[in-house]
């Protein structure tokens, strides 16, 4: 699902924010990716979703190398990931419906198929009762929970989560947490990352990263006994 | 299909958002876009007018041939004969010393009573040639040749003139068309690119979540074609009803002009505009949309 070899990436500004690295994710995997801030976590994700390139080796998402010049074909890709911003990202002004629902408009569904399929994402998110709510008007964990409804509603093959626990009550952190990884499944791979390392020490994940000053200090896939 | 059609309500409901974020700079451009599209329906309906009216003089195109005083009825009805046998003569009608003098009263109307002023009719009968324009020269050597014609006026002047006055207003339209593409691209390609600025975020966040260009591009080119539309449908508002009392007004002080098809004038420029509104509101959208930098 992503391999990297001897990936490197450097910002214009000379920033090496992640040193030459090895890496492979498959397929149905939870991977947590910890680290304290400027660690060089964000950094990977965006090279995740084709944001940045990596200034030397290779790195490949989805089978689609990432790499100038595929412009094109990484927007594709891009429609096979369910990301959930730090930020959230979510649409101003618009129900928590239409920004569910906006993640799906150009797949080609019918108007009454993005719909029921929202609906269904946001009632598993817990907000079906401010369906039509703008979000203007939600709290913060309310928006991470339409961001989250928004990745998952498309069924990605991948989903990405940018510190998910950020400004949350260790209690909400867990459901959060709890609530991205029930939507990994044998097609369908999880990856968060979070500053939060005594959070995912309990968690059932595959693999633990962990993260400092640009590179993997810790890199432990689990066993099935150890998970 | 279920793609473009699923989406339609979501893209009107996009440019609302649009115009609601950039209201002022939305509201300038279209009241500029609006009185560009007003200057140069001006111009072309000018233009329109000023052509169809020369037209409609040339197929009026008439010399008047004054008789000698001492050729009788059986003479004058031999000469016609004879006008009416050259080339290019159209028509051969005898109008009287009475009825030069009831035309020109009905031209001057409330005028004419100057005319009381003469002790006897100040006009002369005459024959009114009617002529394929092109022919003038010709037909006015034959005429010359024909002994029993005292002297020969014709309007050629007054056509030329028109004619003259046609092309420098056609130039002018012509150069308030060329205005009006320039000023309208100019500034519905910038407010597009002021719309994807404010949107920037927006747009990214498409971008991430895979959208493809068109579907982030298509509120911005709606956007586009509907400032354009709508300013030309305001102008042509304005511009109906100026045209309209301007019509009135002159229809009585210019009554010996021909009269010209005003309905038909307002139906083609009106389609025209709206045409030329459309299509320049796509052209000047994707204009700004690909002047935009892409991060």
């Amino acid at each position: 699902m992503i391999t990297a070899n001897a990936c490197s990436l450097q910002y214009k500004d000379g920033t090496l924010a992640l040193k030459p690295f090895d890496l492979a994710i498959n397929k149905g995997e939870v991977v947590f990716i910890t680290g304290p801030s400027g660690s060089g976590k964000t950094s990977l994700l965006k090279l995740i979703l084709g944001m940045e390139f990596p200034t030397s080796g290779s790195f490949t998402v989805l089978n689609q190398p990432i790499k100038a010049g595929c412009d094109r074909e990484i927007r594709q890709m891009r429609t096979q990931i369910g990301p959930i911003f730090q930020e959230f990202r979510l649409l101003d002004g618009r129900s928590v419906l239409d920004n569910v629902m906006l993640s799906m408009r150009f797949l080609g569904y019918s108007q009454t198929q993005m719909r029921e399929l929202a609906t269904h994402y946001i009632d598993r998110v817990g907000l079906s009762h401010k369906l039509e709510h703008t979000v203007d008007r939600l709290s913060w964990g309310e928006c991470q929970r339409v961001a989250i409804a928004r990745a998952v509603v498309r069924k990605p093959k991948l989903i990405v989560a940018d510190e998910p626990t950020g400004n949350l009550d260790q209690e909400n952190a867990k459901n959060v947490l709890a609530l991205l990884m029930s939507f990994c499944d044998d097609e369908t791979s999880v990856i968060i990352t979070t500053h939060a390392t005594h959070l995912v020490d309990h968690m059932d994940a595959h693999v633990r990263l962990k993260m400092q000053n640009g590179t993997f200090v810790l890199e432990r896939g689990l066993s099935h006994g150890e998970r | 299909m279920a793609k473009g059609s699923s989406n339609i309500g979501y893209y009107f409901s996009e440019v609302k958002t649009i115009f609601k974020l950039g209201k002022l700079s939305v509201l300038l451009s279209f009241i500029s876009l609006a009185m560009i599209f007003f200057i140069a329906l001006l111009t072309i309906s000018g233009w329109w007018y000023s052509q169809n009216l020369s037209e409609a003089l040339k197929d009026e195109a008439e010399i008047s041939a004054y008789m000698r005083p001492d050729l009788n009825t059986y003479s004058t009805e031999a000469l016609m004969e004879a006008i009416h046998e050259i080339d290019g003569v159209v028509s051969v009608v005898e109008v009287s010393a009475e009825t030069a003098y009831d035309q020109m009263s009905e031209v001057l109307g409330p005028e004419a009573s100057i005319l009381a002023q003469f002790d006897e009719n100040p006009f002369e009968a005459y024959l009114a040639i009617g002529i394929e324009l092109d022919q003038r020269v010709g037909i006015l050597e034959k005429l010359s040749e024909l002994e029993q014609i005292d002297y020969i006026r014709d309007n050629q002047s007054v056509l030329e003139k028109i004619d003259r006055i046609t092309k420098v207003v056609g130039i002018i339209g012509l150069m308030a068309t060329l205005a009006v593409v320039v000023a309208t691209f100019i500034v519905t390609s910038h407010i597009i690119r002021e719309g994807v600025h404010m949107h920037k975020d927006q747009i990214n966040t498409l971008k991430l979540l895979g959208a493809p260009d068109r579907f982030i591009q298509t509120p911005f080119i709606m956007e586009g074609i509907l400032l354009t539309v709508l300013a030309s449908c305001l102008s042509l508002l304005a511009f109906v009803l100026f045209s309209t009392q301007l019509g009135r007004g002159t229809s009585d002080l210019l009554n010996f002009l021909p009269q010209l098809d005003h309905p038909r004038m307002i139906m083609t420029i009106s389609s025209g505009t709206i045409i030329i509104a459309t299509v320049l509101g796509l052209g000047a959208s994707l204009f700004g949309l690909k002047m935009v930098k892409e991060r």
